[in-house]
């Protein structure tokens, strides 16, 4: 086990004099920072990327600014305008379309290209601490995107539960153990580990990662080929599985709270079955299955009946984890289970208590699984 | 790699390559590269066991044959190689016979001897009495081809003669297209035609649709989705006797249909061992194979062992006036500014000492310069100097001023204008408000720019490289090489855009090139496939770089 390399305070002054050349380059196209920064060599090539990344992830705005470039490059080229009256009517047509500046039309051309678009900090100079919080989170999030697994220990049970269930959130496959002790390990499947869909499976798993932040105490455990373009790259090469570590004290940003979004598949299903007349809790208590913790998201009481039904969403699975996990849930005692498996992310073997649904789960269907 | 597509074949019900003895899969650390090792073992073991059957004595080999006549052999195709197993369906067992013959490898885990697919032909040569259920189907003759050209009759007539296995070499626009449908109405066997792209594969699906029409539901099969030929890749996963797939479909598809094809056809072969893996082809049957290009590589030995060797070839000016376009190349010598010349000289002078100082150590090579500049500063400067003296040459003032001249004097003409790099295509997109086509650019917004070029809405496009293989580009009548490499083969792809025939045409090549400058050399080094007539025309008084002439970029 190595640990990660990641940036911290003694890394502070080149990233701070990479952000003056930053501020210095503004308004020239991004490949003239690149390759001004590669001249300057403040750090390792691969460190100096990451900063750059992090950079471009804070100022953000991708898709809009390729809307922009589009229809701007839609209304703006055309046949050659070989001489300068030309040229300017052709922008100032353009201008008075779009309701856009002639002089900003040129430097929106292609503003969705990566090396030509300019360099802008629309939000001012950002902090050095900000900018290296995200470059530790890229790290992390690219090696986590070609693991084979994931292993997350935390040390405090309860306040783990909120990254367990965003881990179900996300659809992937996890496994969740408990310890004597009073920590908690969570086991989760690395896309590499997976033959399908290996870079959205990657990015769900990935989106975990930022999560860490809330926690005080805790041990990321990154197994697989971190070939990540880190200077010992040639040593992770030449093991063909290692695994990496990753320990507080380490800088990562805050946890961003979500404004309001789209309702869950199982918050809808909630919604559907309380219409229906059932009584649902929402994120019942975890059930222990000997070291097992098994996280339903709704423990369901049809009308009349006496013992609840327990519905879990699953994204990612196979018909080994489906069947293990319904193995699990009766071994705990549970006698009413029903695993919801989102059909978009991999064929699902039909068993009794595995319901395949797209999008939103059919409150009938359920109960008719329920009852099978 | 056989072996891997095995695996992924036999999971691919389950999403999740799991462990058995830990059905959870949620979480198996040790499985992943466990079983990138067993593959690679499995893999290696294959290979060198063929190495030691292909050794194997005649007299072994002849032993083997009557063995197996008598014993009674059949051969099926089961996931891209050949099952060689006793007819009675007894097991196969690994110390029988078929170790003599070569190329056989016992298959520890189903248990049987396996051959690769694209040895059949032989195969069956050599057994004789073997039950074979490995049969293409044949084509029904109903083709529309338009008659052959001389030269399209002359390379199917040498493709045919050399046991209908080899690579046509003829230049873009010539009609290779035709030439492999005319070798497939002459086999009338089944067959799998290879592209590198999924305009390609539309491209070669609507010429194929057209000349082998089967109206499917009533719908005429040329103008309808619904068409007669089958297409793997670009999302569609439509299967017939002539089936269009990518390379990157047919490395999934070809365990599985490999012994559908009598015949299989390479479109742009030089890719063949790289862009389109050997394996592919190794795992089909076909023993009729036919590879086209209009740039053959220089050491094609994978391209020999898959598909066959070159059996026909014509450079650009032999066909010049018949099956192309006339053209005419004209080359435009640049000088540099007063300012860029001084600019140049200290650029060129600061990358040169330093890469004379390495070369004077002994340490040849590019890739090595480029991976010890990163560690010195000295080495860093020498590098941005490089790519500083590039960046000029690539769009100097001359340069902008003379593709002005030419654009104005080819106002209205379709024109392609070539770049060394995307910043300039850029650069120049910029300032003359004309459209760039680039890999940055998406490709929904790419083919509606293709579309306004072909209905003459506009009428100059500007690339780099995408523009050079694989994009169906309306016919152009000027080209304008601003900047480019040394490469040969880009460069004839590049011409050979201008000069699809058309009646009283005569296509226009400038190329722009900057005078005393390592420019020059790459001109005068992409002009060798050109042909014989395409010596280095006028460029002014070239100075040849040693550098640069010494591998050197």
């Amino acid at each position: 086990v190595t640990e990660l390399s990641l940036l911290d305070e003694t890394d502070r002054p080149w990233v701070a004099a990479l952000l003056d050349l930053v501020e210095h380059s503004l308004g020239v196209p991004w490949r003239v920072l690149l390759e001004r920064v590669e001249l300057a060599a403040l750090a390792p090539a691969s460190r100096t990327n990451l900063v750059l990344a992090a950079l471009r992830r804070l100022t953000g705005g991708g898709a809009a600014r390729g809307r922009v470039a589009r229809r701007v490059r839609a209304l703006v080229l055309g046949h050659p305008a070989l001489d300068a009256a030309a040229r300017a009517t052709r922008l100032e047509a353009a201008s008075a379309a779009l309701g856009i500046a002639a002089e900003d039309l040129e430097t929106l051309l292609w503003a969705d290209i990566a090396r030509e678009r300019p360099v802008t900090l629309p939000g001012g100079r950002p902090a050095e601490l900000a900018v290296m919080a995200l470059a530790n989170l890229e790290r992390i999030e690219r090696c986590v995107r070609r693991a084979h697994g994931v292993r997350i220990w935390l040390r405090e049970q309860e306040a783990s539960h909120g990254l367990v269930r965003a881990a179900s959130r996300h659809g992937v496959i996890a496994k969740v153990l408990r310890e004597d002790a009073g920590g908690l390990t969570l086991e989760l499947a690395g896309p590499l580990s997976l033959f399908h869909a290996t870079t959205v499976y990657g990015r769900a798993l990935a989106a975990l990662v930022g999560l860490l932040a809330d926690h005080a105490d805790f041990e990321l455990v990154i197994a697989g080929d971190p070939a990540d373009r880190e200077p010992d790259k040639s040593r992770a090469r030449s093991s063909a599985s290692r695994e990496l570590r990753v320990t507080p004290p380490v800088i990562l940003p805050p946890v961003r709270v979500r404004g309001r979004r789209a309702p869950s598949p199982a918050e809808r299903l909630a919604h559907d079955l309380e219409a229906r007349g059932w009584s649902v809790l929402r994120a019942p208590e975890p059930i222990a299955s000997g070291q097992t913790l098994l996280f339903p998201d709704l423990a369901a009481l049809p009308p009349g009946a006496r013992e609840p039904v327990l519905v879990e969403l699953i994204g990612f699975s196979t018909a080994d984890y489906l069947a293990h996990r319904l193995a699990s849930y009766h071994a705990a005692g549970a006698g009413r289970v029903v695993l919801c498996v989102d059909e978009r992310r991999g064929s699902v073997a039909i068993a009794p208590g595995v319901l395949p649904f797209t999008r939103r789960v059919d409150p009938d269907q359920l109960a008719a699984a329920s009852r099978r | 790699v056989n072996r891997v597509r095995e695996i992924q074949h036999v999971d691919e019900a389950s999403a999740c390559r799991t462990d058995r003895d830990n059905p959870t899969g949620a979480s198996a650390p040790s499985i992943g590269p466990v079983d990138h090792i067993k593959i690679v073992v499995i893999f290696e073991r294959c290979a060198a066991k063929r190495a030691a059957a292909a050794r194997g004595s005649p007299r072994a080999r002849a032993r083997a044959r009557r063995l197996l006549a008598r014993r009674g052999m059949r051969i099926r195709f089961d996931r891209g190689t050949l099952v060689l197993e006793p007819r009675d369906g007894t097991h196969a067992n690994a110390s029988a016979e078929p170790a003599a013959i070569e190329g056989a490898v016992w298959d520890v885990q189903s248990r049987a001897w396996r051959v690769p697919a694209e040895r059949h032909a032989e195969l069956i040569a050599r057994l004789g009495d073997v039950d074979d259920e490995v049969r293409p189907c044949r084509l029904a003759d109903r083709w529309i081809l338009p008659p052959l050209r001389w030269y399209q009759e002359a390379a199917l007539a040498a493709w045919l003669a050399a046991d209908r296995r080899g690579v046509v070499a003829l230049p873009t626009g010539a009609g290779k297209t035709l030439v492999a449908m005319a070798a497939i109405a002459r086999l009338g066997v089944a067959a799998l035609i290879l592209v590198p792209t999924r305009v390609l594969l539309d491209q070669w699906a609507r010429a194929l649709a057209a000349a082998w029409p089967l109206p499917i539901d009533g719908r005429d099969a040329s103008t309808s989705r619904a068409s007669s030929i089958g297409r793997l890749g670009d999302g569609e996963h439509q299967l017939a006797p002539i089936t269009v797939a990518t390379y990157a479909s047919a490395v999934g598809w070809a365990p599985r249909i490999g012994d559908r094809f009598g015949l299989v056809i390479v479109d742009e072969a030089h890719h063949v061992g790289a862009w389109c893996p050997g394996e592919v082809l190794e795992m089909l049957v076909a023993p009729f194979r036919l590879g086209l290009t209009a740039t053959p590589p220089d050491a094609p030995r994978e391209l020999a062992a898959r598909v066959g060797p070159v059996v026909y070839a014509l450079a650009i000016d032999e066909l010049v006036g018949d099956g192309l376009a006339a053209y005419r190349l004209e080359t435009v010598p640049i000088a540099l500014e007063r300012e860029e010349r001084e600019r140049y000289r200290t650029l060129r002078a600061r990358f040169a000492g330093a890469y004379a100082e390495q070369a004077r150590r002994g340490e040849l090579g590019w890739r090595r310069f480029v991976r010890q500049a990163a560690r010195s500063a000295r080495g860093r400067a020498a590098l941005y100097a490089w790519r500083g003296y590039r960046a000029l040459l690539a769009y100097p003032a001359g340069k902008r001023e003379a593709l002005r001249e030419l654009l104005r004097r080819h106002a209205g003409q379709r024109t392609l204008v070539f770049t060394a790099d995307n910043a300039t295509a850029y650069a120049i997109a910029r300032e003359l408000l004309v459209v760039p086509i680039t890999h940055e650019i998406r490709k929904a917004e790419r083919a509606a720019v293709i579309e306004r070029f072909r209905a003459g809405e506009l009428s100059v496009l500007v690339s780099s490289q995408v523009l050079d293989e694989g994009l169906d580009v309306p016919d152009a009548d000027v080209a304008i090489i601003v900047g480019g490499t040394s490469s040969s083969r880009r460069h004839v792809q590049r011409i050979g855009r201008v000069l699809r025939p058309r009646d009283g045409k005569r296509a226009v090549i400038y190329e722009l090139v900057v005078l005393e400058s390592t420019e020059a050399d790459y001109v005068q080094r992409r002009r060798a496939r050109l042909g014989p007539d395409a010596a280095p025309t006028s460029v002014g008084p070239v100075a040849r770089d040693q550098t640069a002439a010494g591998g050197a970029p």
